[in-house]
Formats: structure tokens, C-alpha cells, sequence
């Protein structure tokens, strides 16, 4: 019998009983269904946590440590590691690039500055690195705007988009928490004031008091005119990684740093016993991009080797990995128990229908049709169970999908899941429907070989 | 001209164990069967003669002895080849017709031609000729259920015919008819199989039917008693009545 006939026969079969049919269908749309949304919730779960880390780097992007310069807002270093000893500064960067599959190795400076503009000021989170190393974060840019340059006297800065919220009133220290109104600033095209020495700004405010307990004159602090080259794409209210910081160009605010501290300490940087600079830049940190994932376990020993601090996203992904396979297992395993019992419910209709058709499949017998050939149909029809319970059950996860993503759509990005909790690739949509298929299938294989080992006479006896 | 023999049953025994005895259904049973003859069985029910019927078409295998049915030995075929062999060789008539309830007659007709893998539209045409040949050209688009019981088995013989076999075997064709339909349905299979010069194989419990056949095995308790030859007889008085 040809593929066409059986697939007529088949399906003609189960249209002559379209109640049970609907049924059976019924149970494999909801055990494929759940099945699919279950995992859809793992994979969205997993899916945020890679666009986390592709943002924060990737996973070929090493963040190296030494002993601590500048002004970090954030605290980096495991407590079972060793405090370093050893500072970053452009020797060591150099060494870095030397070290082989190291394919960029660029310092980062984090410091704090206040911003002015009007009335308003803010405590801004400085992040400086090289053009190169800004451009290996893919920082999500507002159009129109752009990476800060390099090499010119003026600082440019990429604002974060939350930036803006962080602005309070000099006068009245109120800031978009309290009076619930974003400041009248627009961070693209507004030039404001940068005071890299907050030390001598607050004692002018407050007061200068000596080491004698004497008031003086403090020491003027310089304010900066800069600009924005671009800000972050995202609302004020939308958490993105590049949230809190300004970026820029660290050749640039090295030397306006120098500037400024002429003769003294840049805050945060080291310094002799007995107060002098040393002559030497220490950096926060440095990022060192590794060319291939393969050799990034390879890399972080030899840095460690160095004596300096390695954190890299592979560890963390990996133990990230085992969680969600895990959870996903879980989930998966409580939609398969549906999909078990829609596989009773198969083998139980084809069961029925064998009965039914005994005597039809007797006469297929004595009018010649191969034994290979009730198989299949059989086979088939089960198959086509599955197929359609797949299908349906896939449009139905689709309608979940969107209905739990938009049900918990806040609730999702508060919690920094970017894109919604449930999340349904391609290559799940066929692995269900295959899936779905193959149970049918196998339900269906022990009602199909009872079928073909009907004896004919047994079938068409009369009565 | 000399005669060749179609079915060549030699020696056949088949023994039934119902619980401590033995059922000897049939005790050594020896006949021939030429190309192109109607014969007929004839016993009453319990005789043997449904058994020997199915172990002629390969339903059935036989205890002992030999089957050649076209030149090849049957009983020692297996299930797969049995198949193969009625797909090929073997059209059958039932008695309660046995059509499926879901195909209309010209696609009940033409089921077995897909058996062998025909196309569609071939075995179509091939089943609306049977089904011209059987007198049925108003009901081909009509289901089982929408047929007289005599109009079904006419659908029957032409799904017999429509595999052009060397036998057709029917199993009381008319055991569920009426006794006017069943002349007619006797009388269109007497014509088709001397038309088409079929050899055709009846089994019934009814000597009036029997009576349309070339040649009746009388059959009781597994043994074959008498073997009438009709045809002779016919041809015989046709030569008499030239005479007169």
C-alpha cells in the first residue's frame, strides 16, 4: 500500500469517530502543552540570565583585580580570596596583553564625582576605560548618540539612563524620590558641571576645619564643563546593567585628574608613608577579553599565577547551568506526567478501535493486505493523534506564553528578567510536536501489533 | 485439449483438539481442480467443508498433507507469504459480505487493488467497470448501509473479480439472502466465471445452490462421499434435446 493510501485510510478512521478522536487529541494538547510552557518558564529564566551576562560581557570577558585603587561603588572580591597586593597600572596591562589567547587587556578606573547642573547635583559613578574596551560592552546607546572620543582635552561621558533619577536639589536636598518629579535636565544635550575633587567642594559648602580644628580657606575645586556623547538606551525606570554609571575615556580623565591634583594624592590612589604620590597610575581593575571560551580557564590561571584576582561568567554560569537544568527538569517532569497519562489515553482508543474493527481488519487480511501494512496504519493513526494533540498543544502554549508574559510583565522586569518569564524557541516547538508524535507512536505500537496478529478467521467468522 | 489443474489437494488431514478428544475435521481428503470450473461443496454444518474452504485459501493451516494451488505448495508458506499469495491469486466472497462500512461501493471494490499498491485513479476505473459487469451502475456512490443485502454482495463478487484471481472462493454467498436474490446472485456468478472462464470454489449447505456448479463434492464428517459431475449431465441432455 502506498504512504497516501495508508495516511487516507488513517485519517478517514479517526473522522468516523471524531468525538473519541477529539478527546484523545484533547489529552495530548494538555499533557504537550504543559509540557511546553513548563520548560518555557526554565529557558526564560536561563534566556535573562544570558542577556545579563552578554551584557555584562559575555563570557570570554575576565574582570582582573589587584589591590584596590580609585573609588568602587561596587565591592568585587570573594572573601576566600586573598586581598592582592599587587596594583594595575599600564606595565601590567602591557604584561597582560603578552599573555597569549588574550585578544584586549584594558585598564578600568571607577571613581565618584559630583555632577552639577543648576540647582541640581548628584553623586555620579564614574567608569573609565579604553575606546576599546567601551566598545567590547556593547552598551546599549540612545540613537543619536555615541561612544565618548578619545584623546581630545574634553571629557565626554555615556550616561546610564538611570542617572537622571539620582539629581537632587542643592537646596532643598530633595531628590525624584521624594518629590516624585524627574529634574529638569536633559542628560543628551545639557552641559554640566564636573568637580573631580569632592574633598575641597564639600569643605567649601560645609566649612573647611583644618587638622587644628581651625576654619580656613579651602582650596577651590576646579569644576569641568562636560558633555554627553550619548545616554543609555532604557526609561529612568527600566533596570538595564549600564543603570548607574557614566562611561568614559580613561586616557582623558587621567590627565584631567592630573591636572586637578597637581602636587597631590588623587584620592583613592596609592601613596608613600609619607604622603607622596607614587609615579605610577594604579587602576580599579582591568578587563581582559579572551579570544576563544576554551581558553578562558587557561587565561584566568596564568593571571592568578600573576598574583592578581580573576572573576570571570564562566564560573558563575556554569553553577547557574546545573541550577536550571534542574528546574527545568522539574518542570519538565511535571508536564510529562500529563503527557504519560495522554499516552494511556491513546493506547486505550486504539485498543477500542482494534476491537471495533476486528472483522474490517480480518477482511484487510484474507483480501491480501501485508501484515507490515495494519502496522502501520495503526501506527499512523496513533501517530496522527500525536501530531495533532503536538500541534494544538503548541498554539495553546503560545496563548500561556503571552498570557503569562503579559500578566507578569512588571513583576518580571522588577525583577530583572528582561525578556518575560516564559519563553518558547523553535527547536522546543518541534521537539514537542516530535515528541508528542513519538509517545503517540509508541502508545500506539502494542494495540497496532495485536491488530496485525489478528488471525483472519478469527475476524470474519460470521455472527 | 487437456485439462490443467488449478488447486491439487492430496492426502489432507486437519485434527481439532477440543478438550480430551479429537475432532478429525477432515480425514484425508484427495480431489482436483480444473481452470475454469465452478465447483461446489456441499455438506451440512460440521461436515469439514468451511475448514477445507479456508485451508484452500491459506487461512488455515493443514495437520498433514498437501495443497498446490497454481503450481505452488501452500502449506508450508508462512503468514507473510500467505498474504502475499491471496493478494495475488485468491479473490474472496463472503457470506455477510463483509464490505467496509465507511467506503462507498466503488471504493470497496477497488480496496484490494490498493492492497497491491495500485495508483488511485486506476483502480477507480478499474473498479467502476466490475462494478458495470455486476449490474450495479446506479448505486456506486452509495455506502453498504444504503444497499440491499443483494446489491451488497453483488458489490462483493466484483470486489472478487476486481484483482482478476485465478480462484475465487465464496463462503455461503448466499447464506444471508433471500432464496429470490440468491438465484440472482447465483446466476451472475455462474455468468462471470463462465465468461471470464474463472475457476470458482463454493462452499454451501444447500444442494439447490450447489446445483449451478460444474462439479459438487458431497462432503460428510471430513470425508469426500460423492463428486457429481453437472456439467457432463447438462451437456449430455443439451445433446439429447439436439436429438429430438
Amino acid at each position: 500500500m502506498s504512504l497516501t493510501d495508508l495516511l487516507r485510510m488513517s485519517i478517514g478512521n479517526l473522522k468516523r469517530r471524531k468525538l473519541r478522536t477529539f478527546l484523545t487529541v484533547l489529552g495530548v494538547i494538555i499533557g504537550t502543552a504543559s509540557i511546553v510552557v513548563m520548560i518555557s518558564l526554565g529557558l526564560g529564566l536561563q534566556e535573562s540570565m544570558y542577556k545579563e551576562l552578554e551584557n555584562s560581557g559575555g563570557l570570554t570577558m575576565l574582570t582582573v583585580t589587584g589591590q584596590g585603587a580609585g573609588e568602587s561603588m561596587f565591592y568585587y572580591s570573594d572573601s576566600d580570596e586573598e586581598e592582592s597586593t599587587k596594583y594595575i597600572t599600564d606595565e601590567t596591562i602591557q604584561d597582560f596583553e603578552g599573555i597569549e589567547h588574550v585578544s584586549l587587556a584594558a585598564p578600568v578606573y571607577s571613581m565618584s564625582a559630583y555632577a552639577l547642573k543648576g540647582r541640581y547635583m548628584c553623586y555620579l559613578n564614574i567608569e573609565a576605560t579604553t575606546p576599546e574596551a567601551l566598545a567590547a560592552q556593547n552598551i546599549p546607546i540612545k540613537e543619536g548618540g555615541s561612544l565618548p572620543q578619545s584623546g581630545g582635552n574634553k571629557l565626554e561621558f555615556v550616561y546610564g539612563n538611570g542617572i537622571i533619577q539620582q539629581f537632587y536639589d542643592k537646596n532643598t536636598n530633595e531628590g525624584y524620590w521624594e518629590s516624585g518629579e524627574l529634574p529638569d535636565i536633559d542628560m543628551e544635550k545639557d552641559t554640566l558641571f564636573l568637580i573631580l575633587d569632592t574633598e575641597s567642594y564639600d569643605q567649601a559648602r560645609y566649612g573647611y576645619v583644618d587638622e587644628n580644628g581651625n576654619a580656613g580657606q579651602p582650596r577651590a575645586a576646579k569644576k569641568t564643563l562636560v558633555k554627553a556623547s550619548g545616554v543609555v538606551e532604557g526609561d529612568p525606570d527600566t533596570y538595564t546593567p549600564f543603570y548607574y554609571s557614566a562611561y568614559c575615556d580613561i586616557t582623558t580623565l587621567k590627565s584631567l585628574l592630573r591636572k586637578e591634583f597637581t602636587g597631590r594624592v588623587i584620592p583613592g590612589q596609592p601613596s608613600t608613608k609619607t604622603g607622596k604620590p607614587y609615579n605610577f597610575f594604579a587602576y580599579s581593575s582591568a578587563k581582559v577579553k579572551v579570544d576563544d571560551l576554551d581558553n578562558v580557564e587557561e587565561v584566568s590561571q596564568v593571571l592568578r599565577g600573576m598574583g592578581y584576582n580573576v572573576q570571570s561568567n564562566v564560573e558563575f554560569l556554569e553553577s547557574m547551568q546545573r541550577e536550571l537544568v534542574v528546574v527545568e527538569a522539574v518542570l519538565g517532569g511535571i508536564g510529562a506526567v500529563s503527557l504519560l497519562v495522554a499516552a494511556i489515553g491513546i493506547a486505550n482508543t486504539m485498543m477500542m478501535s482494534i476491537y471495533e474493527r476486528t472483522k474490517e481488519i480480518g477482511v484487510f487480511k484474507v483480501l491480501g493486505c501485508r501484515l507490515k501494512n495494519i502496522r502501520q496504519m495503526f501506527l499512523m493513526e496513533a501517530g496522527f493523534i500525536g501530531l495533532l494533540g503536538g500541534i494544538i498543544g503548541n498554539i495553546l502554549s503560545f496563548l500561556l506564553s503571552a498570557t503569562i508574559n503579559f500578566l507578569f510583565a512588571e513583576t518580571g522586569s522588577s525583577m530583572g528578567l528582561s525578556s518575560g518569564i516564559s519563553y518558547i524557541p523553535l527547536w522546543l516547538i518541534a521537539l514537542s510536536i516530535g515528541f508528542a508524535v513519538l509517545v503517540g507512536m509508541m502508545a500506539g505500537y502494542f494495540p497496532a501489533l495485536r491488530a496485525m496478529r489478528l488471525s483472519p478467521l478469527e475476524a470474519i467468522r460470521n455472527q | 485439449m487437456p485439462v490443467e489443474n488449478v488447486i491439487e489437494v492430496h492426502n489432507l488431514y486437519k485434527l481439532y483438539r477440543v478438550g480430551d478428544s479429537i475432532v478429525r475435521a477432515l480425514n484425508g481428503v484427495s480431489f482436483e481442480i480444473h481452470q475454469g470450473e465452478f465447483c461446489a461443496i456441499v455438506g451440512t454444518s460440521g461436515s469439514g467443508k468451511s475448514t477445507l474452504l479456508n485451508m484452500l485459501a491459506g487461512l488455515e493451516k493443514p495437520t498433514k498433507g498437501e495443497i498446490i494451488v497454481g503450481g505452488s505448495h501452500i502449506e508450508s508458506l508462512n503468514e507473510d507469504q500467505l498474504v502475499s499469495f491471496r493478494r495475488n491469486n485468491v479473490g474472496f466472497i463472503f457470506q455477510s459480505f463483509h464490505l467496509i462500512g465507511t467506503m462507498n461501493a466503488v471504493e470497496n471494490v477497488a480496496l484490494p487493488l490498493s492492497f497491491r499498491g495500485e495508483k488511485r485513479s486506476s483502480r477507480m476505473r478499474k473498479a467502476d467497470k466490475m462494478l458495470d459487469l455486476v449490474n450495479l451502475k446506479k448505486h456506486k456512490k452509495h455506502l453498504p448501509n444504503q444497499m440491499s443485502g443483494g446489491q451488497q454482495q453483488r458489490v462483493g463478487v466484483a470486489r472478487a473479480l476486481v484483482m482478476d484471481p485465478k480462484i475465487i472462493f465464496a463462503d455461503e454467498p448466499t447464506g444471508n439472502l433471500d432464496s429470490h436474490t440468491s438465484e440472482e446472485v447465483m446466476h451472475l456468478m455462474q455468468d462471470v466465471v463462465r465468461k471470464h472462464n474463472k475457476t470458482l470454489v463454493m462452499v454451501t449447505h444447500d444442494e439447490h445452490l450447489a446445483s449451478y456448479a460444474d462439479r459438487v463434492f458431497h462432503i460428510i464428517d471430513g470425508e469426500i462421499v460423492r463428486v457429481e459431475e453437472k456439467r457432463q449431465k447438462e451437456e449430455e441432455k443439451e445433446q439429447i434435446h439436439e436429438k429430438i
